[in-house]
C-alpha cells in the first residue's frame, strides 16, 4: 500500500480535476444543443423564407450531436446515470458484491482503452479524408469517442482510487445504479 | 461468435455493467475471440450508429418535453385532467392516466414521462389514501401511452432502422388509436380497482373552471397537433417538427406562462443534453452489437426459426409480438430496435406484413417490457417517487401489464385499429 497522506492527496486531485471535467464538458453539450436548435432553425428558414436552404446544416448537426453523445457518456458515466440493473448485484452478500463491481470496472476499463486506442488511430488514419457538404475530414467527429474514453478513464481512476482509499469519502461508490 | 455475442452480453448485462458498456464489451470480446475483424470496429460501428439525421428528432423530444414540463404545463395538464376524471371513483388515479395521454403528446419517451407526472401525482395520490405501490404502478404503466401516442421515440428510431418504406407520419398516426384504447384499458382497471378498495373521488369542478383550466392548458394539447401535421403534411421532416416544437415550447414558457427564466433555460439543455446521450450511447453501441451479430448469421437463424413455425403474416406477427415481450423483459427498448428491427423487416416485407403495423405492434410489445423486471426502468423511477419497494410495485402492476398485452393483441388482430387513421388521412391504400 502507498503512504497514506499521498492516497489522500491523489485522490482529492483527481476529484478536483474529474469536478471540473465533468463540468465543463456538461455545459458544452448543453451549448451544443442550443446551437444544433438554432441550426435547424436557420435550415428550416433557409428552405422556407429564403428559398434557398443551406447545404451546410445537416451534416453540421449531426457531428455536433455524436459530440453530445460520446461527452454525454462519460458525464453520465461519473455521474452513474447509464442505464443499468443493479437486480441481481442486490442479491449478492456484500463482499461478492464488491468482487463483482471491481471486475465490471477492469471490465470497463477494458473498453475504455479500446475506444481510446483504436479510436484515436481511426481518427488519425481518416485525417487525410473528405466527406459531405462542407467536405471536411470525418476525424472531426471521429475523435468524440477517444475524447470520451479518456475522460472516462479519468473518472475511473477516481472511481478506484476512492474505492482503496480505507476511509471512504462520502458518495464513493462504484457503479452499478441507474440514477435516473 | 453468436455465444459470446448474446450470452456475453446477457451476463454482463446481469452482472450489473451499464447496458450501453455491456454492449461494447461483449462486441469486442467477439472480436478478439473470432480473430478476423480488427478492434477498431468498435469505436467505428459505434460512431456510425450514433451518426444520424433522423435520430436528431431525440433530443429535440426531449428538449421541448423538458421546456414545457419547466415551463409550467405539466401542472396544468394535471390540473385539466383532474377536472375531468376527478368526480369518478379513484379520481386521482384517473387523473393520472389522463394526464399521461395528454402528457405523450408533448413528450416521445416513456421514462420522461414517469419523471415529469410521478414526482407530482405520486405523492399527492398517497395523500388521499392510495397505497404507494398503486400510485406507483398507475403512473408507469400510464407512462407507455407516451411512445405510443405521437411523437415517439422508439416509432423515429423503427423508421430510420426500416428504412424507406415507413413514413414516420404513417407511424405516429398509426399510434393514435392503439395509445387511446391502452389509455382507456388502464382507466377501467384503475377505477374498478379504486371501487374494490375504496379509494377516494377527488372531487369534480363548475364548468366556468373547467374553462379556464382548458384554455390554460391549451397550448400543450395544441403541441402533438403541430408536430403531427407539420410530419404528416410534409411541410416538416419529423427532426424539423421536432425543432418547431423546441421553439414552440419555449415560447409558450417564456411569453405565454412566463415561467422560463434563462437560467432555467440552461439547465434544462443540460439535463436533455444527457438524457439524450443516455438514449444515443446505447444506439450506437446496440449499432455494433447489431453489425456483429449480422455478419455472424444470426438474423438467419432467428428467421428461420420464425418461419419454421409459419409462414402466415398474421400468425408471424404473433410470433414477432410474443418474441418481443420476451426481449423486453431482458432488453431495453432502445437497444432491443436497434439490434432486432433490421432482421424482422425482411422477414415482414418477405411475408406480407405491413411495415407500419409491425411498426406499432413492436414498439407496443417492447414498451410493455418497461413494466416488468428485472430492467422494468418506468417501474424503478416510479417506485422511488412513492418510497415503496420494486417488489410491491411489480405485484400492483399485474393488471395493468394484462391489459396492455389485451389491448396488443387487439391490435395485433385488428390492423385497422392501427392502420385506420394513416389509412384515411394519407391516402394509404
Amino acid at each position: 500500500m502507498p503512504d497514506r497522506h499521498a492516497l489522500h492527496r491523489l485522490a482529492s486531485f483527481l476529484t478536483a480535476l474529474s469536478r471540473r471535467a465533468e463540468r465543463s464538458a456538461w455545459r458544452l453539450i448543453a451549448l451544443v444543443l442550443g446551437i444544433i436548435v438554432i441550426i435547424m432553425l436557420l435550415a428550416i428558414w433557409s428552405r422556407y423564407v429564403m428559398q434557398a436552404p443551406f447545404g451546410w446544416t445537416e451534416q453540421l448537426s449531426r457531428m455536433l450531436f455524436v459530440w453530445i453523445t460520446f461527452l454525454g457518456a462519460a458525464v453520465l458515466y461519473r455521474r452513474n446515470g447509464h442505464i443499468a440493473i443493479d437486480f441481481f448485484q442486490t442479491l449478492l452478500p456484500p463482499a461478492a458484491a464488491r468482487g463483482v463491481r471491481i471486475l465490471n470496472q477492469v471490465l470497463m476499463l477494458g473498453l475504455f482503452l479500446v475506444l481510446l486506442i483504436y479510436g484515436a488511430r481511426l481518427s488519425w488514419t481518416n485525417l487525410g479524408q473528405t466527406f459531405g457538404a462542407l467536405n471536411i475530414t470525418p476525424s472531426v467527429y471521429y475523435v468524440s469517442a477517444p475524447v470520451s474514453a479518456a475522460l472516462m478513464i479519468l473518472f475511473w481512476l477516481e472511481h478506484i482510487v476512492k474505492e482503496a482509499l480505507p476511509d471512504r469519502p462520502q458518495g464513493a461508490t462504484v457503479d452499478g445504479e441507474a440514477a435516473r | 461468435m453468436i455465444g459470446i455475442l448474446v450470452g456475453g452480453f446477457f451476463v454482463l448485462l446481469a452482472l450489473g455493467i451499464p447496458l450501453a458498456f455491456a454492449m461494447g464489451i461483449a462486441g469486442t470480446l467477439a472480436i478478439l475471440y473470432h480473430g478476423v475483424f480488427p478492434l477498431s470496429l468498435v469505436p467505428h460501428r459505434a460512431l456510425l450508429g450514433a451518426d444520424s439525421f433522423s435520430l436528431l428528432a431525440i433530443p429535440f423530444f426531449i428538449l421541448a418535453g423538458n421546456l414545457m414540463n419547466r415551463g409550467g404545463m405539466t401542472d396544468r395538464i394535471i390540473a385539466l385532467a383532474n377536472a375531468i376524471v376527478g368526480r369518478f371513483t379513484g379520481g386521482l388515479g384517473l387523473g393520472n392516466i389522463t394526464a399521461s395521454l395528454f402528457f405523450s403528446g408533448v413528450s416521445g419517451s416513456a421514462v420522461a414521462d414517469t419523471t415529469a407526472l410521478g414526482s407530482t401525482l405520486i405523492p399527492a395520490m398517497k395523500k388521499e389514501g392510495y397505497s404507494g405501490p398503486f400510485s406507483a404502478a398507475v403512473t408507469a404503466s400510464s407512462s407507455i401511452c407516451g411512445p405510443i401516442i405521437p411523437p415517439s421515440i422508439p416509432l423515429v428510431l423503427y423508421a430510420l432502422i426500416a428504412g424507406g418504406g415507413v413514413s414516420v407520419g404513417a407511424l405516429f398516426l398509426a399510434g393514435v388509436v392503439p395509445g387511446l384504447l391502452l389509455g382507456l384499458g388502464l382507466m377501467v382497471t384503475c377505477w374498478w380497482i379504486s371501487r374494490k378498495r375504496g379509494y377516494p373521488v377527488h372531487g369534480g369542478v363548475s364548468w366556468r373552471e373547467f374553462l379556464s383550466l382548458l384554455g390554460g392548458a391549451s397550448f400543450a394539447l395544441v403541441m402533438p397537433v403541430i408536430i403531427v401535421a407539420g410530419v404528416v403534411g410534409g411541410v416538416f421532416t419529423v427532426t424539423e417538427s421536432a425543432a418547431v416544437a423546441v421553439l414552440y415550447a419555449l415560447l409558450v414558457g417564456t411569453l405565454v406562462y412566463r415561467q422560463l427564466s434563462l437560467r432555467d433555460l440552461l439547465e434544462v439543455l443540460g439535463s436533455s443534453a444527457l438524457a439524450s446521450a443516455a438514449v444515443m450511447i446505447i444506439v450506437a453501441m446496440a449499432a455494433l452489437l447489431g453489425w456483429l451479430l449480422a455478419v455472424s448469421g444470426f438474423p438467419r437463424i432467428l428467421a428461420a426459426g420464425l418461419l419454421w413455425i409459419s409462414d402466415d403474416p398474421l400468425i408471424l406477427l404473433i410470433m414477432i409480438a410474443i418474441l418481443l415481450l420476451i426481449v423486453g423483459v431482458f432488453l431495453e427498448a432502445i437497444a432491443a430496435l436497434t439490434i432486432l428491427v433490421p432482421i424482422l423487416v425482411p422477414i415482414a416485407i418477405a411475408n406480407g406484413i405491413d411495415l407500419t403495423h409491425l411498426g406499432v405492434v413492436v414498439v407496443l410489445s417492447l414498451m410493455l417490457g418497461l413494466l416488468t423486471p428485472p430492467v422494468g426502468i418506468c417501474l424503478y423511477i416510479a417506485s422511488q417517487f412513492a418510497e415503496t419497494k420494486i417488489e410491491a410495485v411489480f405485484r400492483e402492476v399485474v393488471p395493468f401489464f394484462l391489459i396492455g398485452v389485451g389491448v396488443l393483441l387487439l391490435i395485433t388482430f385488428f390492423p385497422d385499429l392501427a392502420l385506420f387513421l394513416p389509412n384515411v388521412l394519407m391516402g394509404r391504400p
